[in-house]
């Protein structure tokens, strides 16, 4: 009997170690099938997307030389939306050669930006080239921009004892000699400062250089400052020229309207650290009231517990 | 044997007494399941709610635009649903309608439970519920919200007082009567609650003088919740809140779905409670005349609110009311109107619909239909502000409730379920002393009709007599 019952013991033993490897062998082929799928990060079948690259050049007021990418990549709909994290790699022409100087990742909004060497190699014509690429990105198609472009430098001029408020913008480019050269017809654009952005200081806030390399513009007396004082400052741009890309100066004086604070421009906002009298009169009365009836409530539980003891 | 009259009357309280105590002597097999189920759902409500505490709002599909979704939309039923116990227990109190006396319990019970889940939901619906003491150190007395965060507070106690008040007796004989089968640590509570209640008249004239205080009292308060939370919508300036009516007819929706919550409450522990021969078919037709009423006042508050925007079409309302009535939601706002409130009109209208059954039909739907108009209330406002939604990313102007939104809601709901299952296995589900009084004020009536009527024919017996002589 007891020979029987190991025998049979040893069976079902034998069964659930049979089953258990089936099981082992079929969870392990699983496994190795989808290996290769899941340690492909991005799959050789995923199709890439059709990319587009605009490439800017901008130099600001600091004088630093910075280049703006905006990536763009058609989208399921068929328009072409910002593409987040494209590979870029960014190359500057020396002696007729492309070298890479960096790469570069673009943001959520497709955008990616970095500054340029204060020295860069240029041309016979004084103009540096820079090239910007998308290779072997596993998301996008490749893609390429170049640009080319001679460096210029814009002053702006601002004299505070002006009555009349005249602000000059001088526009000059490395000559051939290598000194400063005037440039004419070149299109500057004024603006003022602004907490969010730039306003044009008018509606005629274009003016072309003349002969000298200079634009004018005479300030409005109405423009209102940002502080007390009366500060302002004033933006000169030359925006996306063909040979130059965009050119940034700035400069300050007191020449606006200084604020005037109101002392209670909003008697009634929800920021007002009180509220009406009115209202806090109206809530103490009625939630006092009521709170105060809740507490002669509980006062006469109190009670009722208390008589019980007197019992 | 013959029984006296006073034998009978013994014999009728301590059945009822027996009937209403029995259910609190044991906890079967079917609850145990239940509480589990109840439990497991919470669980995972509450992982979820701390799924997103660690990972923030964008857990959830709200976003900037729809920054009110799922949570708010539950917080105004729930508060909605609250109403209940004042509607039942408060108005029929104060009116002396002795039928009442059944179901108060249910629906107190329901006001407590709402009140607590609905105040627990804008909380959930935080991005940052840690700084929710910055409410009390630097909330602004001006802003609707704090008024929502006053009125619901004083509300909350005002109906625990509310809830607590009638069960002193009934505690006192829990304390008595389960001496012997119930843990020591329960009868101590009913030690603590019932604050040593022992009858005596001043006791009782104690208790009717709070209870009256507290009925006059919670009446406005509760208004003025619905009222207060109608205002968090109204006094902002978007298309569709922007409406002078919006308190009103946010009362008017909170009675008609609390009301018809306290026929499923009802409905439910006399059932489970086999509380038939308390809560009566007569029960049902009254409460269901009440809910009918009510669903007619909020028919004609619903036909105000959308029918004078809708001749105006003002711009900004013109873009929601036309994505209402024929856009996207065309199909739940015709529905929420005919299947939610014309239909139980027409079926609560004839006598047969107030009948259990046709009537918890009815009141499921209207409940159902309720939450789901608060959603319609919250989300397509929020998805078309008066300027116009623009060059945004695709969730930001579509919402529709993720998982996690829906497993914390489904948590709330289990949480109101697990607190009134563990309130009704603890507590009597009706207010023994109180319909206890009720069959003394009925036995009373009897006795003097009787008298009456006897003075009645003996008097006519005189006169004729009399006119023979």
């Amino acid at each position: 009997m007891e020979t029987n019952n190991r025998i049979n013991v040893e069976r079902v033993e034998h069964k659930t170690s049979e089953k258990m490897k089936k099981t082992n062998f079929i969870l392990t082929a699983i496994l190795l099938i989808c290996l290769p799928f899941l340690l492909v990060k991005n799959p050789v079948w995923a199709q890439k997307k059709e990319s587009s690259l605009q490439l800017s050049f901008l130099k600001k007021a600091d004088q630093s030389k910075n280049i703006l990418l905006t990536v763009k990549a058609r989208n399921e709909a068929g328009k072409f939306a910002p593409a987040p994290n494209a590979s870029l790699s960014i190359f500057i022409k020396s002696n007729e050669e492309w070298l890479l100087i960096k790469t570069l990742i673009s943001d959520l909004g497709g955008k990616a930006s970095m500054k340029l060497a204060d020295d860069l190699p240029m041309d016979n014509e004084k103009y540096f080239s820079i090239m910007a690429k998308i290779e072997n990105d596993s998301r996008y198609e490749d893609a390429e921009e170049e640009l080319r472009v001679k460096e210029s430098r814009l002053t702006l001029l601002l004299d505070p004892t002006d009555t009349n408020r005249i602000l000059t913008a001088t526009v000059t480019q490395t000559g051939n000699d290598g000194e400063p050269m005037p440039v004419q017809e070149a299109e500057v654009k004024f603006y003022v400062e602004r907490l969010f952005g730039k306003m044009p200081v008018g509606e005629e806030f274009v003016v072309a250089t003349d002969a000298a390399g200079k634009a004018t513009y005479a300030l409005p007396k109405n423009i209102p400052s940002s502080d007390t004082l009366g500060n302002l400052t004033i933006v000169a741009v030359i925006e996306n020229n063909e040979t130059f890309g965009t050119v940034e100066s700035n400069a300050s004086a007191k020449w606006g309207v200084p604020l005037q604070w109101e002392k209670d421009p909003f008697p009634r906002a929800l920021w007002e650290p009180r509220a009406p009298p009115a209202m806090i009169l109206f809530f103490a009365i009625v939630f006092g009231g009521i709170w105060l009836t809740y507490f002669f409530v509980i006062f006469q539980l109190i009670k009722v517990h208390s008589e019980t003891k007197i019992k | 044997m013959e029984i006296t009259e006073q034998q009978y009357n013994r014999n009728e309280v301590e059945v009822l007494r027996e009937t209403s105590i029995r259910p609190l002597r044991q906890w079967g097999t079917k609850v145990k399941i239940w509480l589990a189920f109840l439990i497991l759902v919470c669980g995972w409500g509450l992982f979820c709610f701390i799924y997103q505490l660690q990972h923030g709002l964008g857990a959830t599909a709200m976003r900037n635009y729809v920054s009110w979704g799922l949570y708010i939309a539950t917080f105004v039923f729930f508060i909605g649903i609250s109403h209940s116990g004042t509607l039942v227990s408060g108005i029929l109190r104060i009116t002396k309608q002795p039928w009442r006396m059944p179901i108060t319990r249910s629906a107190e019970l329901m006001t407590f439970v709402s009140l607590l889940f609905g105040g627990i939901m804008p909380i959930i619906d935080l991005g940052r519920p840690d700084r929710l003491h910055h409410i009390v150190l630097f909330g602004r007395l001006q802003s609707p919200l704090i008024w929502d965060v006053i009125c619901i507070g004083t509300y909350f106690v005002g109906s625990s007082m509310f809830l607590f008040l009638p069960m002193i007796p009934d505690m006192a004989l829990c304390r008595d009567r389960l001496k012997g089968t119930a843990s020591k640590f329960r009868l101590w509570i009913y030690e603590k609650l019932s604050l040593g209640w022992t009858g005596t008249p001043m006791q009782h004239k104690r208790l009717e003088l709070t209870m009256t205080i507290m009925t006059i009292i919670i009446i406005p308060i509760a208004v003025s919740v619905h009222t207060v939370v109608a205002y968090i919508f109204a006094m902002t300036l978007r298309p569709g809140w922007d409406s002078t009516v919006f308190g009103p007819y946010f009362v008017a929706g909170a009675l008609y779905s609390g009301s018809a919550t306290v026929i499923l409450a009802m409905a439910a522990f006399r059932k489970f409670y086999h509380l038939e021969k308390y809560i009566t078919l007569k029960h049902f037709d009254l409460t269901g005349r009440i809910v009918l009423a009510l669903t007619l006042i909020y028919a004609y508050m619903n036909l105000n609110e959308y029918w004078i925007p809708a001749y105006k079409m003002a711009v900004g309302e013109g873009r929601l009311l036309n994505d209402l009535f024929s856009g996207t939601y065309a199909k739940v706002f015709w529905i929420l109107q005919f299947g939610t409130v014309l239909l139980p009109i027409i079926a609560m209208s004839f006598p047969a619909g107030r009948k259990p059954l046709p009537l918890i039909i009815s009141c499921i739907i209207i409940v159902i239909g309720a939450w789901v108009k608060r959603y319609i209330i919250v989300v397509p406002t929020l998805l078309h502000p008066y300027m116009p939604i623009q060059e945004v990313p695709w969730d930001w102007a579509h919402y529709f409730p993720n998982w996690v939104e829906w497993s914390v809601t489904m948590g709330c709901f289990a949480g109101i379920f697990l607190v009134i299952t563990l309130f009704a296995k603890l507590f009597p589900m009706m207010a023994i002393w109180e319909v206890e009084e009720g069959m003394k004020i009925e036995e009373t009536r009897r006795l003097g009709m009787e008298i009456f009527k006897k003075n009645e024919s003996e008097e006519a017996k005189v006169a004729t007599t009399d006119g023979n002589k």
